[in-house]
């Protein structure tokens, strides 16, 4: 194992005295446990956007401006067309 | 990890991949399989977010506008959203001042200095106003690959 110091808010503190009590057990193996667990569900989620965006182009949206993304800021603040 | 491709998504291109008959749609959809090939990892901005709900609501609906923030807030993989802050906003000012089109929005200078701050180098747009703002677009990525 490898010692390490973390700033922790006071509420967390407390809840972690807390729960240890609850558990007879000390503050540190709650907070590995806890630790433990939230990595693990970390590493679960996909943060790489990828998915989203193919959920995107999935959308199948049809517009009647073939020039819409290149006309966005004409219909957001009023710049004149790039495309007609 | 260092070798790992960030990109940074505008708003042109969310909506290009959202409609299907878009002009850039053809460009986009390729491209975005290439950078699936490369793992790229893509993140956006609040800015931009606001502006990708805001156009499809307008110029498609509002149910349009929703399922593209459900497609955005995919259970178990949430698309990364930059914050524009306080010191981001401020590095923005000098970008825009320098700009010589009134075209320019301050979000696009806000995008800049966002992926300035964070040190993101790519754009997947097709706005060539990144490209004279020194960042490079993902589409110039691929050329740059196909020339050597």
């Amino acid at each position: 194992m490898i010692r390490t110091q973390v700033y922790l808010e006071d509420q967390t503190h407390k809840d972690l005295i807390q729960l240890a009590q609850q558990e007879n057990t000390s503050m540190a193996e709650v907070t590995r446990a806890l630790l433990k667990e939230g990595v693990q569900k970390r590493k679960k989620i996909d943060t790489s956007g990828i998915k989203n965006l193919f959920a995107i182009a999935n959308m199948g949206l049809v517009s009647d401006d073939p020039y819409l993304s290149e006309n966005i800021d004409h219909y957001l603040y009023g710049a004149p067309k790039k495309k007609p | 990890m260092s070798d790992t491709l960030k990109i940074f998504v505008d708003t042109d291109v969310f909506v290009a991949l959202a409609v299907e008959n878009d002009a850039n749609h053809k460009k986009a959809f390729p491209l975005l399989n290439l950078l699936q090939e490369k793992q790229a990892i893509f993140f956006t901005s609040n800015y931009v977010f606001a502006e990708s709900i805001t156009v499809i609501s307008q110029r498609e609906s509002h149910a349009a506008a929703v399922t593209f923030i459900e497609n955005m807030q995919l259970p178990g993989s949430p698309f990364q959203i930059k914050r524009v802050d306080e010191a981001v906003e401020q590095a923005a000012i000098p970008i825009f001042t320098q700009q010589t089109s009134k075209n320019t929005s301050d979000v696009d200078c806000c995008n800049i200095a966002l992926m300035r701050t964070a040190h993101l180098a790519i754009i997947f747009s097709f706005d060539k106003v990144y490209r004279q703002n020194g960042l490079m677009l993902a589409l110039d990525l691929f050329a740059k690959e196909q020339a050597a």
